[in-house]
């Protein structure tokens, strides 16, 4: 059973992964229609998802991904042209895929009957757009029958190779009764036929009758897809022109507006589902972020080498230690060891640390399939270019990176983009783009969306960032402030609220989700030219650069990313203000004091600031001093939770362990700055 | 366990379990062997401020760290200063990892369900609800605590608080 589960979970993985490049090969095969490299990579995740699901007994999983297969293969052999119905009807089947996958691994049963619609239309794919139409135009020779040859072996032989849908027989050469001979040939025939066979193919049924006859062959380009099965047989007919159809199409609406039109159900109510159809997409794309991690086999083969090398130093130690080799116990040699270990430990740390660091672009490319489905929605359309898909980040910012940027760039799209026929009226291309970029500076990660959309409207927020009463007016607040303000709580500019965007609760959750893992969030924003929401993030969680401060009899770490600088003020530049609030004058700014020993409620050994040392920090632009007995020092500390079953504190980030073994708390600066803000 | 099981007095239920039972002042109390990790020596607790007064702090329990807490303080017992003999007793329950701080362990129980009699209503001076019954083994009155429910509802959603918006630590 345990196996079982085991070969399941990798199946699951593995799947999911496989769904993945399905789709991001679906996307680019949309733009690249002729990239037979990316078809084959498609159609060998497609296979590899097949054999693997029906050796571990998952029989309609792999029947339903034999019928994307099939269809694939029709591509890789050109029998299918990838247009947008088919990347659009395989997409949703990669989509149904991943829910099926999605169940398999929350053990929940998966509705298969939920596949059927998708089934049939994909063997209506299979059936229609396979088989190539011909049209033939066939004056045999009038001697045709002295040549023994008869013109109804040529139509049964081209029975025998595809559907022959339309055959006309032409009557107006045939003379009158009386002129009539028995051996002439006076009809010719005008054929449709639909076949799967190649031009050569057809010509060779009429290989014996070719002589004297006159006969052409040639190919009726496909009518465009989107076309309904009667207008495209009615243009087969010749009853009516392409162009009819295409335009009678643009008269028909769609369903929902159908329904509204009769009365038959609320707009709201359509409103309503097709929000939700877009959410579930989203939530269905939310789900994907596996548990497991693939790692790249050069990062685990170095961490091994070092641990081989540790293995050596280790028995070095023993010979030093047991006197037994040729290493004597001198100080020389334990310093040279011993700086040998510092190295190799920390070698193994940041090798250890690199396995969990990930490219963004296993993020990324699922956003471009986001930006479809959502463009798609809107009646804008909108391009997605990335750039720096290979920079690293830690798996657990990654993670939680996912959220913010699904809400970012569905902003982007709902509020900033404009619509194709606005985007000409102003003389901007009609396709909008959105640039998604990440790169390494330094030790962070920054991740700029980027789009050429209309901006945002300045008037508007000062407008409401007074009505909801975040500010009082708008003097003395920079461009850069008041656009910065969208980032409060319950601030939307939205006019228009619907399920999927601009709840009120967006850009604030967004920051705070950034902010939970200590990155910080800026926007810049040009009226008419677009918005730049620039997003920076620490390399890892795990591991930061701390500044170890003594209180009491304890030690604590304030994260170094807060700290601007720590100084032992002059009895003078300590002052108060209404006797309550207690400010330090640090070179001419007037910093307010937080006594930490009060606000964690520890007996301090310094109570005079002049004695004792501050720490000047900062979140926000809004600057603190902690007040600390003595500094300890600068070292990276490893952040470690304080145990599941332990409250949450707010001002306390997590713990570490020191070298001595025991625990030093991590401050969490934002939390006592803002929780001493709310009670000042 | 092999021993309990082969040294089953016929009549007797099968449905045996076993207990540690540890002392708080002169009262003994007892947690199911299954949620027990470990018992410790009592080692430096790093106090965590704003936390209700029985939680007493974190330990570095070989590399993770996990919260301890005093159930006299919890139960509003008398308590006194720590002394060679107090422990602390690793538990593993649904929320988490925790340490129960207890003056000495005693014993290892076997007790059948039946000599389990279920909570008596105390009266509204005691609460009972993370009391599970009442053991009664050879004259001995063994309280049997109900670890998950040891820290009260307020305090297990603070817990998941926690859970969903920490780091990435460990």
């Amino acid at each position: 059973m345990f196996e079982h589960k085991k070969i399941r979970s990798v199946f699951i993985d593995e799947a999911m992964e496989r769904i993945l490049e399905i789709e991001k090969g679906l996307l680019q095969l949309e733009q690249y229609p002729d990239d037979e490299e990316l078809i084959n990579t498609i159609f060998r995740a497609a296979h590899t998802i097949k054999g693997s699901s029906a050796s571990i007994g998952l029989n309609e999983l792999s029947g339903f991904t034999h019928g994307i297969e099939e269809i694939l293969d029709l591509v890789r052999l050109r029998k299918l042209i990838p247009g947008k119905e088919l990347i659009s009807q395989l997409l949703e089947s990669s989509d149904l895929l991943k829910e099926m996958v999605t169940s398999l691994a929350s053990d929940m049963p998966f509705d298969f009957t939920k596949c059927e619609n998708s089934i049939i239309r994909m063997g209506d794919l299979k059936n229609k757009i396979l088989l190539k139409q011909f049209k033939i135009i066939f004056i045999p020779d009038h001697h045709l029958f002295r040549k023994g040859l008869d013109p109804a072996d040529i139509i049964a032989g081209l029975r025998d190779i595809g559907e022959v849908t339309n055959i006309k027989a032409f009557t107006d050469e045939v003379p009158a009764l009386s002129e009539i001979s028995p051996d002439e040939l006076y009809l010719r025939w005008d054929i449709s036929i639909r076949t799967d066979r190649d031009l050569t193919d057809i010509r060779k049924v009429f290989e014996f009758v070719e002589e004297g006859s006159d006969i052409k062959i040639f190919p009726v380009i496909a009518p465009d897809q989107g076309m309904p099965l009667l207008g495209q047989m009615l243009v087969e007919e010749g009853t009516v022109k392409a162009e009819d159809i295409a335009e009678a199409l643009k008269v028909q609406k769609r369903l929902g507006e159908i329904l509204v039109e009769h009365d038959k159900v609320a707009e709201t109510d359509i409103k309503r589902m097709v929000d939700k159809q877009s959410l579930k997409k989203i939530e269905l794309f939310k789900n994907s972020v596996s548990s497991t991690i693939r790692v790249d086999l050069k990062k685990l083969d170095h961490l091994i080498n070092i641990v081989g090398e540790m293995v050596i130093i280790h028995s070095m130690f023993q010979q030093i230690i047991h006197g037994n080799g040729n290493l004597k116990e001198t100080p020389e040699n334990l310093d040279a060891l011993f700086s040998q270990l510092q190295r190799i430990g920390k070698d193994i740390q940041e090798s250890a640390m690199s396995l969990r660091m990930l490219p963004v672009g296993e993020v990324f490319q699922r956003f471009s399939r986001l930006v479809r489905e959502l463009s798609g929605n809107k009646d804008k359309r909108v391009e997605l270019v990335m750039a720096g898909e290979e920079t690293e980040l830690d798996k657990g910012v990654l993670e939680k990176i996912t959220d913010p940027l699904v809400h970012l760039i569905r902003n982007a799209i709902d509020h900033g983009m404009e619509t194709s026929g606005e985007r000409t009226a102003i003389g901007k291309p009609p396709y909008g783009k959105i640039h998604l970029i990440a790169y390494q500076m330094g030790d962070s990660v920054y991740i700029e969306i980027e789009d050429d959309g209309k901006g945002l409207d300045r008037e508007k927020i000062i407008e409401k960032a007074i009505a909801k009463g975040v500010i009082k007016d708008s003097s003395g607040l920079s461009d850069d402030q008041i656009y910065n303000l969208i980032f409060l709580p319950g601030f939307s500019t939205a006019d228009e609220v619907s399920d999927v965007s601009g709840r009120g609760v967006g850009m604030d959750v967004v920051r705070k989700n950034i902010e939970s893992l200590n990155g910080k969030v800026n926007m810049h924003t040009k009226p008419g030219i677009g918005t730049t929401i620039s997003i920076k993030l620490p390399l890892t969680l795990a591991i930061i650069d701390g500044l170890t401060v003594l209180l009491g009899n304890d030690a604590f770490v304030i994260p170094i990313t807060s700290v601007i600088e720590s100084l032992r003020p002059r009895r003078e530049d300590v002052k108060t203000l209404n006797e309550k609030c207690e400010v330090i004058n640090v070179r001419g700014e007037f910093i307010p004091l937080i006594r930490l020993y009060e606000q964690l409620d520890i007996t301090p050994l310094k109570k005079d600031p002049s004695e004792a040392i501050v720490v000047l920090v900062s979140h926000e632009n809004k600057k603190r001093c902690l007040l600390v007995d003595d500094l300890v020092g600068q070292q990276q500390v490893v952040i470690k939770k304080l145990g599941t079953a332990m409250p949450k504190v707010f001002d306390v980030a997590g713990g570490t362990i020191l070298g001595n073994g025991r625990i030093a708390l991590v401050l969490d600066v934002p939390g006592i700055i803002e929780n001493v803000t709310l009670s000042v | 366990m092999a021993d309990a099981t082969a040294t089953v007095v016929p009549g007797q239920s099968l449905e045996k379990q076993q207990y540690i039972t540890f002392y708080l002042n002169n009262e003994e109390y007892a947690v199911d062997a299954l949620n027990v990790q470990g018992i410790i020596e009592l080692s430096n607790i790093t106090k965590v401020p704003h936390l209700p007064e029985f939680i007493k702090g974190v330990i570095n329990l070989r590399g993770t760290i996990i919260p301890v807490i005093d159930l006299k303080l919890k139960f509003g017992m008398g308590c006194e200063e720590y002394k060679k003999h107090t422990c602390i007793i690793i538990t593993d329950f649904s929320g988490g990892v925790m340490g129960i701080i207890a003056d000495t362990v005693s014993d290892v129980l076997h007790m059948p369900d039946e000599s389990v009699a279920s909570t008596p209503s105390l009266g509204t001076k005691i609460r009972t609800d993370f009391i599970k019954g009442m053991g009664q083994v050879d004259n001995r009155l063994v309280i049997i605590l109900d670890i998950e429910k040891i820290l009260t509802q307020d305090e297990t959603s603070l817990v998941s608080d926690i859970t969903g918006g920490e780091s990435a630590g460990n």
